[in-house]
């Protein structure tokens, strides 16, 4: 089935023009307001190059604060009214008690690379006991596929693995594979294992290593697909859970409290050609096969080479395929893992803006829908907002020097009456009320909902704890927005400077930023914020006290980062109530039994070669490995040179590639585990 | 080498290795453990001539695992070389704690009347829970699309089709 079916109840129709229409309006006309103010300020006096310039890049910035805007004022509209025809149709189809085709069989897939296997096997231990709770739990299996390339981490997963089966019972259903070579990243992964499994099932839903789903939610995604033959792709909205640190419960309070008015409104005018955010959604296999296939794009790293975002491409492959593609956003029981520390988060967003950069080149490309192409622009913006930001707020400065500078005329000619100077300081305030009403107004409108809903207050500990929360929320991410802003705008140097980046595994376990790391990472970032705070204190004034808000959060930034990072901070403000979600307060299902998975974890062995001292994980890994080929002479020797160099100097002497190579080896791995037994390892 | 240059307590050291190998393997009783590794020390001892000093634990473990390999393949009747993964196999479901006692009575009993109902056992135990990473392959097809780009011209981009 390579084309969509007809016949859905979810064809967005005239329903769809007229939604987009409207909120297309309103950001133009907000635009539009907003440029007039600011023209109103700036046109007396004539316009100058530097006037037009800010005109120019206000244009764009507040052009994207709008779109914001407006999207999360019809989610509020929607999450107010429930008057959403499509979330009603897709609430009927997820609800339906009908016994579902036994051949809407479903794989659940794990790409992983290099992560923490104890955390990500009790994340996949609680989303398979929450689906065994389901009655239709046998048309899943699961798959974990493993890209990972560190050996220590490869034979952990395997223990893991095997460990999982045996405790649930699930040989011939819990699968796992390693991969020999990771071409191609993530998207190659999911597609060998399209190549080589996908006509076995008709969906897939793909988790991330933090997510954890609830089983009723896989089900539901199933049975929307079923009742919509049209659609390729449903997106769940994830939320974020289980960090401890100060840093990520403000963020997870955030994406809690505010993110469904965003997804909603998203939803509410994107319809069918939503986008992919790359896990915690279901894809229709044979349409994914047939259209998602993704070509290496011509030119050179950082723009060019392997697709590396691949989730918005894959959408609007779907979509340019003429399938559908939706944000369930009303589908509740998806949760992922926020990055523990400011600088996590900025590492994390680093691996991104390179993804979304490159995206910038298929914006233009033939043939893709112009939601796609809208999808990709947003994805570039996201990171091209702090330059463009960074270069308002400078160009601002300069054109305030300018007029710091400009002595002012009080006569003219022989009119004997003085021209007082023209202050545009109300005109300006109203400009920047208007922006930050537009940027803060998403807020206010969450905390609506939560007041008006009692289950919801409850749920955020009152109304007075999550109107604090969101204050001290407010507070946080001004403070870090001139940070990340920073980062984001050195990130983009480096890539258009075509400095390509290291494929490392996210940091996801809570942990505590030190002194010198925040040192080394923040420095640059203080210092300039010191100088620019410096300049503009002594030759522009007026201007120190409107910048002193992006300044404070940079010259803190040291500081921020380390007391953010705090776990027990984080405790501590839950404890007094701060920044409470639902998810905290009252622990769905699956969250508990992820509880009592981490608990449970075993200790992980200090390194591979004392993992396969256990005969047991020996005899595993030998299992696993995939069937020996006719090693040639050179490999052979090359692999018994690995093996005395371990014998040597021990396992830190090989680099990765050597460690590979040596445990891919079972004759070798034979001859280790004797040595360790006999000689380099006390066995007690 | 030759047997004068192995240490003298050899036998007691390389008795206590094998020992520990195979309690954590899972082997229970003491008395079946001592059996195996004193059928290990006493053919070491048959060849300790051609053995190095710092080779004899080594080639103690080396020995056991043979003998272990050789014990299964004579239970599920296959080639203790060619088949080593299939043995793999094998031991890793029996170091499985539900089948503990079967690993036991296989490492036990070693009289050839029970090798039949041990192979059905161990037949049985490996249809019940045996490894299995993936399952047979499905494949479909994936062809790798064509995105023609375009340059970021607008003059272009908006030209009329024709």
């Amino acid at each position: 089935m390579n084309r969509p079916a007809s016949g859905s109840a979810l064809a967005g129709g005239w329903r769809g023009a007229v939604r987009r229409t409207i909120y297309l309006l309103l950001v133009l006309l907000t635009t539009l307001l907003a440029m007039g103010l600011l023209q109103g300020a700036y046109i007396v006096g004539g316009l100058t190059p530097l006037k037009v310039l800010l005109l120019g890049l206000y244009a764009v910035l507040i052009f994207w604060i709008a779109a914001s805007f407006w999207s999360a004022a019809m989610g509020f509209w929607v999450l107010l009214t429930r008057l959403d025809h499509f979330a009603r149709r897709r609430g009927v189809a997820a609800d339906s008690v009908a016994p579902l085709d036994g051949e809407a069989r479903a794989a659940i897939l794990l790409p992983i690379y290099n992560e923490d296997p104890e955390r990500v096997f009790a994340g996949l231990r609680a989303t398979w006991l929450s689906l065994q709770e389901q009655g239709e739990a046998d048309l899943f299996d699961l798959f974990i596929l493993s890209d990972t390339r560190d050996v220590d981490t490869w034979v952990r997963e395997e223990s893991q693995w095997y460990r999982l089966c045996e405790e649930l019972g699930a040989h011939g259903r819990i699968f796992y594979r390693n991969r020999s070579d990771n071409t191609a990243r993530k998207s190659g992964n999911v597609a060998d294992f399209v190549r080589r499994w996908g006509n076995r099932y008709r969906y897939m839903i793909i988790l991330d290593a933090d997510s954890i789903m609830a089983g009723d939610t896989l089900v539901r995604m199933v049975r929307l697909m079923e009742a919509n033959p049209d659609t390729a792709l449903v997106q769940a909205p994830p939320l974020p859970v289980n960090r401890e640190s100060l840093f990520a419960r403000i963020l997870q309070f955030a994406s809690t409290a505010y993110g469904p008015i965003f997804t909603a409104g998203a939803s509410f005018w994107q319809l069918g050609e939503s986008n992919f955010w790359g896990h915690n959604a279901i894809i229709r296999v044979a349409p994914f096969a047939a259209h998602c296939g993704l070509p290496v794009l011509a030119g050179r790293e950082p723009l060019g080479g392997e697709i590396l975002s691949h989730d918005f491409v894959e959408a609007a492959l779907l979509r340019r395929a003429g399938w559908q593609v939706w944000l369930a956003y009303e589908l509740q029981g998806s949760y992922e893992e926020l990055p523990p520390t400011l600088i996590d988060y900025a590492k994390r967003d680093r691996r991104w803006c390179q993804g979304n950069l490159q995206h910038s080149r298929l914006v233009y490309a033939r043939g893709f829908h112009l939601m796609s192409r809208l999808h990709f622009t947003t994805g570039v913006m996201s990171y091209l907002a702090s330059p463009l930001w960074l270069l308002f707020l400078l160009v601002t400065g300069i054109e305030a020097y300018v007029q710091a500078q400009t002595i002012p005329v009080y006569f003219l000619g022989d009119y004997l009456q003085p021209v007082w100077p023209v202050s545009f300081q109300a005109e300006m305030t109203i400009v920047l009320a208007f922006t930050l009403a537009m940027l803060f107004l998403p807020k206010l409108m969450a905390l609506i909902l939560i007041a008006i809903n009692p289950g919801q207050r409850r749920a955020f500990g009152g109304i007075f704890r999550a109107f604090a929360s969101a204050v001290l929320e407010t507070v946080h991410s001004v403070l870090i927005a001139p940070v990340l802003m920073l980062f984001q705008t050195k990130f983009i140097w480096s890539i258009l400077a075509r400095r390509s980046i290291a494929w490392s595994a996210q940091q996801r376990a809570d942990r505590s930023t030190g002194l010198r790391e925040a040192v080394t990472t923040h420095g640059a970032q203080s210092l300039l914020g010191a100088v620019a705070g410096l300049l503009s204190f002594f030759y522009v004034p007026d201007y120190f006290w409107w910048f002193l808000p992006v300044l404070c959060g940079v010259v803190l930034a040291i500081p921020l980062s380390m007391i953010s990072s705090s776990t027990r901070l984080g405790r501590a403000a839950r404890e007094r109530g701060l920044f409470l979600t639902p998810q905290e307060r009252t622990r769905p299902e699956v969250l508990r039994h992820f509880d009592a998975a981490i608990v449970a974890r075993p200790h992980p062995p200090a390194d591979a070669l004392h993992a396969l001292l256990e005969p047991a994980v020996h005899s595993l890994h030998l299992v696993l490995l995939p069937p020996e080929p006719v090693a040639g002479r050179r490999h052979q020797h090359y692999v018994q040179g690995l093996l005395y160099k371990v014998m040597e100097d021990g396992l830190g002497a090989l680099d990765t590639p050597e460690r590979r190579a040596l445990f891919s080896e079972p004759d070798a791995l034979r001859e280790l585990h004797s040595w360790m037994w006999s000689k380099a390892v006390n066995p007690e | 080498m030759s047997a004068a240059a192995l240490p003298a307590g050899w036998r007691g050291d390389v008795t206590g290795l094998l020992d520990n190998y195979l309690a954590r393997m899972g082997v229970v009783s003491a008395a079946v453990r001592s059996r195996w590794g004193a059928a290990v020390v006493e053919s070491l001892v048959a060849d300790q001539a051609g053995i190095a000093a710092d080779d004899i634990r080594e080639e103690a473990v080396e020995r056991l695992r043979d003998a272990i390999r050789a014990r299964l393949a004579t239970l599920g009747n296959i080639d203790p070389v060619r088949e080593r993964r299939e043995i793999a196999r094998r031991l890793l479901v029996l170091q499985a704690q539900r089948n503990s006692e079967l690993l036991n009575a296989i490492f036990a009993d070693t009289a050839a009347a029970a090798i039949g109902t041990l192979a059905v056992q161990l037949d049985a135990a490996l249809a019940a829970a045996a490894p299995c990473p993936v399952p047979p392959e499905a494949p479909l097809a994936m062809p790798v699309q064509v995105i023609e780009l375009r340059p970021l011209n607008p003059l272009r981009f908006f030209r009329w089709p024709r």
